[in-house]
């Protein structure tokens, strides 16, 4: 009788250690995929014993991981970024409140740290989308908007060292392990994989069968050498030289194409001490490193500056004497034996190439996150909601950037559903929740066959 | 557009990349303590104590584990003094706080000409 209880106890045993054995493994997060979610937390979450502020403080999610006056504006005013408010110790020579709300600058001393009352720059904040495609270039990385952004190996993953000591400090003193902490190299790697990870991972090629009848002509407008010679330096709407012109590896490119004489620039009407930004090195070159275009139309205000608030504004930019007197614009002149002159109807068309491109980059990005959040492996609902949330957010500009404009009304229509199917998502878990992440990605589809051919 | 833009512009490529060294920021460069540069430290860098110092030719010996290395500064070298094991706040040098017996960080760019140097301080 024993033996017999006994033989049944090891046959149980038996049973159970097969049926485990026979079960499907929950596959295990690959290895890549760890650090970019490590490279996240840090990026939103790590305050490096500095004054507060995390990198997402000034590269926000919510608004394509960089920051304008309209998304300052609905900030409490105890946020981080305004800590040069609250913070006796960084009240003078930290940052410019105003400009910061206004304009949405933020205070660099590019040129040093010796005199901090009279030597710094205000410059926009850039966004940090399809790095993998605008950092390399045949002098080495090219980060911040004059290329030298990073200390040390002037590498994107070096970008966090300079970026904590210039803004996360709780004092002007700058002290390592008293006013902050300088990252770690395995934090460094993770900061490095989770902003490579983000945006478009390669190069459009253009031309592109665009539908829309304005579009389209903006683009052929944009990549005409004689008209909008846009392609020459942002070459596939990227933010590289058209390797036909500027050599096989040129990659990313500094130019000085005379931002900084434009006449009535916002900062400067302000009235605020706002010194002449020069640029590459110190003293500076006057050149600033080419940002790629399709993420162009939902980031603005535009350039180092945010001197140009509207994405047509940006591209009128080219027609004007600012450019067209620069060196980079003498370089244009004596090649094709004219400036760029491009009438109304034109600088309209070729935003609104911008326009679509910047809309269909952000469908496959919003549908992209929404595929990523409802991976094979195993992820945290919280995780799984915050990728639905800035899939949300890549919907909801698409909307704003086409309907600014006029443009695929269908597609707008379409991209409202998806964006509100991907919010009722968030209310719900499991099978419904996957349902509703489905049948906006459904829409999403939709919308871009209305704007492109597949 | 002409035969002249393309020339223009591959001239202009070329010079970029003939022009030296990685285009680093070198001033928040200054609040990184001795050793700790990202990518550079212990790699690019010579970290050890000056045994020698010529002002006049701009040069430098320093002695690390490995031996001993002359160093050239240029123009655009930039020099720091490095307080941060005392807790103070890093300030600009020039080659005159470059002195013997003092530990030293030196960067050198890929044509052996130096980027910057940072002087251990109290």
């Amino acid at each position: 009788m024993r033996f017999v209880w006994r033989l049944k106890q090891v046959w149980a045993v038996l049973t159970c250690t097969l049926a485990i054995a026979a079960c499907p493994a929950t596959p295990t997060v690959p290895p890549e995929e760890n650090l970019i979610l490590k490279g996240e937390k840090l990026f939103f979450n790590e305050t490096f014993a500095g004054n507060g502020r995390t990198c997402a403080t000034c590269h926000r999610a919510e608004d394509n991981f960089a920051l304008s006056p309209r998304f300052i504006e609905t900030l409490p005013p105890d946020d981080p970024l305004f800590v040069a408010e609250f913070n006796p110790d960084l009240a003078e020579n930290f940052e410019n409140p105003r400009l910061i709300r206004e304009l949405a600058v933020i205070l660099e001393n590019q040129d040093g740290f010796d005199d901090l009352a009279n030597d710094f720059n205000m410059r926009g904040i850039p966004h940090t989308l399809a790095l993998r495609t605008s950092v390399v270039s045949a002098t080495g990385p090219q980060t911040g908007w004059s290329g030298d952004g990073s200390p040390g190996d002037g590498s994107i993953r070096s970008f966090a060292v300079g970026a904590v000591i210039q803004h996360f400090p709780k004092t002007l003193n700058r002290v390592a392990d008293v006013d902050f902490r300088l990252p770690t190299d395995d934090e460094l790697d993770a900061l490095e994989a989770f902003q490579l990870s983000l945006g478009r991972q390669e190069d459009l090629s253009l031309p592109l069968p665009l539908k829309g009848t304005v579009a389209a002509r903006g683009q052929e407008i944009f990549i005409d050498r004689s008209l909008g010679k846009c392609n020459a330096c942002h070459f596939n709407a990227g933010a590289n030289g058209d390797p036909s012109i500027f050599g096989p590896t040129a990659g990313n490119l500094n130019f000085d194409t005379g931002v900084e004489d434009l006449p009535d620039q916002p900062a400067d009407l302000t009235g605020e001490l706002v010194p002449p930004d020069d640029g590459l090195g110190s003293p500076g070159s006057g050149e600033f490193n080419t940002p790629p275009v399709v993420e162009a139309a939902d980031t603005g205000p535009f350039f180092h500056n945010n001197s140009v608030e509207t994405i047509e504004g940006a591209v009128a930019f080219y027609n004007g004497d600012a450019f067209n007197n620069s060196p980079a614009g003498q370089l244009v002149a004596g090649a094709t034996g004219g400036g760029i002159n491009l009438d109304a109807t034109q600088i309209v068309a070729v935003a609104a190439f911008l326009r679509v491109i910047n809309a269909l980059e952000n469908i496959r990005a919003g549908d992209e996150l929404l595929d990523r959040a409802f991976p094979v492996f195993r992820i945290d609902r919280e995780y799984q909601t915050s990728l639905i949330r800035r899939a949300g957010f890549e919907i909801e500009d698409s909307v704003e950037v086409l309907a600014g404009a006029g443009l695929h009304a269908a597609a707008v229509t379409l991209l409202r559903k998806a964006h509100s199917l991907a919010q009722e998502s968030l209310e719900y878990t499991g099978q419904r929740r996957r349902q509703l992440v489905d049948d906006a990605r459904v829409q999403l589809n939709s919308a871009k066959i209305r704007m492109v051919e597949l | 557009m002409s035969n002249r833009f393309f020339r223009d512009c591959f001239f202009l490529t070329c010079l970029l990349v003939l022009s030296g060294s990685v285009q680093a920021q070198q001033t928040t460069e200054r609040y990184i303590p001795i050793g700790k540069s990202p990518g550079v430290a212990d790699t690019d860098t010579v970290i050890g104590e000056i045994i020698g110092v010529d002002y006049e030719t701009h040069s430098m010996e320093v002695r690390d584990s490995v031996g001993v290395k002359t160093v050239r500064m240029i123009e655009s070298t930039r020099y720091f003094l490095d307080r941060t094991k005392y807790k103070r706040s890093n300030q600009s040098a020039t080659m005159q706080d470059c002195r013997v017996g003092s530990k030293v960080e030196v960067k050198l760019r890929s044509d052996d000409m130096v980027d910057w140097v940072k002087i251990e301080s109290e």
